[in-house]
């Protein structure tokens, strides 16, 4: 294999996903390349910070959860009846700017999950859920 | 493989148990991979959680030709475009408009690596992320972006000169 087909293997030499074949032509290259050898060093460098620098992005907020439990219909809003009121549950509605309503939270109620509606959630408050 | 093939199987039987471990499994990826492309917190929220409700619907659909990752990639990646193009038609133009192609907002307390990342082109920080963050196969991510191999290959190519320039 020459010097540049194996750089354009290394990428997926270094994250482990090459065949059998691939990865053993390119093997076979870097041990009597030294360029490629300098090439694949800088390049598991690379893969290395590239893992830790998007490990430290943000972390997925919890509410994201609770948005996606809610909307795929565990509960719909025409099974929240007298008796849910009674039971005093406040009832909220947020509605993103892309306008649709969503639930921010739920609860077991008589053995089925209710949305229990905080009165406003701006869909900028990054507040935890 | 199995594992994930065998979950989204008891997801399109409406298991709901099932579908929280996919999503603890995923969502959190999905997140990482649409906050590379879009660079926004709230929109890549929002990506996983279209994301996330696009597969608790369509599980069944999903046919085992391709890996569940890229299947879910997949969505998520047509859920970010669809959301880019939406909040630009929705006058949003102005706030967004930058959010794909400009350099990437001053975030503070972002290092230098992430910085150098975000600053890249999206299809160059779409195949970085997808290599060394997924440890994708260039062959899956090929049928994922629907581009030749060649493509994938090249694009890291520039993407790693690119890198390596404003890392140096
Ligand atoms: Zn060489």
């Amino acid at each position: 294999m020459e010097c540049e087909q194996v750089r354009a293997l290394i990428p997926w030499y270094v994250n482990g996903t090459l065949s059998g074949d691939e990865a053993a032509a390119v093997a076979e290259h870097i041990a009597v390349c030294a360029n490629c050898r300098e090439e694949l060093a800088s390049t598991h460098q690379l893969s290395l910070q590239v893992r830790t620098a998007i490990d430290e992005t943000p972390p997925l907020p919890g509410r994201v959860w609770d948005r996606v439990r809610t909307e795929k219909g565990e509960v719909q809003l025409g099974s929240l009846d007298l008796g849910s009121f009674l039971l005093g549950l406040s009832l909220g509605l947020s509605v993103t700017r892309r306008g649709r309503a969503r639930f921010t939270s739920s609860m077991r109620l008589l053995g089925r999950q209710v949305p229990i509606y905080s009165t406003i959630e701006k869909e900028e408050n990054s507040g935890k859920s | 493989m199995a594992h994930e093939r065998d979950l989204l199987a008891r997801v399109a039987r409406k298991d709901d148990a099932s579908f929280q471990r996919l999503y603890e499994e995923f969502a959190k990826r999905v997140f990482r991979y649409a906050l590379t492309l879009l660079r926004d917190q709230h929109l890549a929220e929002e990506v996983v959680q279209e994301t996330m409700i696009t597969v608790w619907d369509k599980a069944s659909t999903y046919v085992g030709s391709s890996r569940v990752s890229t299947w879910i990639f997949g969505i998520a990646r047509h859920k970010s475009y669809d959301i880019l193009k939406k909040e630009k038609k929705g006058g949003r133009m102005d706030e967004i408009a930058s959010v794909i192609d400009d350099p990437a907002p001053a975030i503070e307390r972002q290092g230098h690596v992430r910085t150098a990342i975000d600053n890249l082109p999206p299809d160059q920080r779409e195949i970085i992320f997808l290599t060394f963050y997924e440890n994708l196969p260039y062959k899956a991510i090929a049928d994922l972006l629907d581009i030749p191999e060649g493509t994938v290959k090249s694009r890291m190519y520039y993407a790693k000169k690119n890198l390596a320039e404003a890392l140096s």
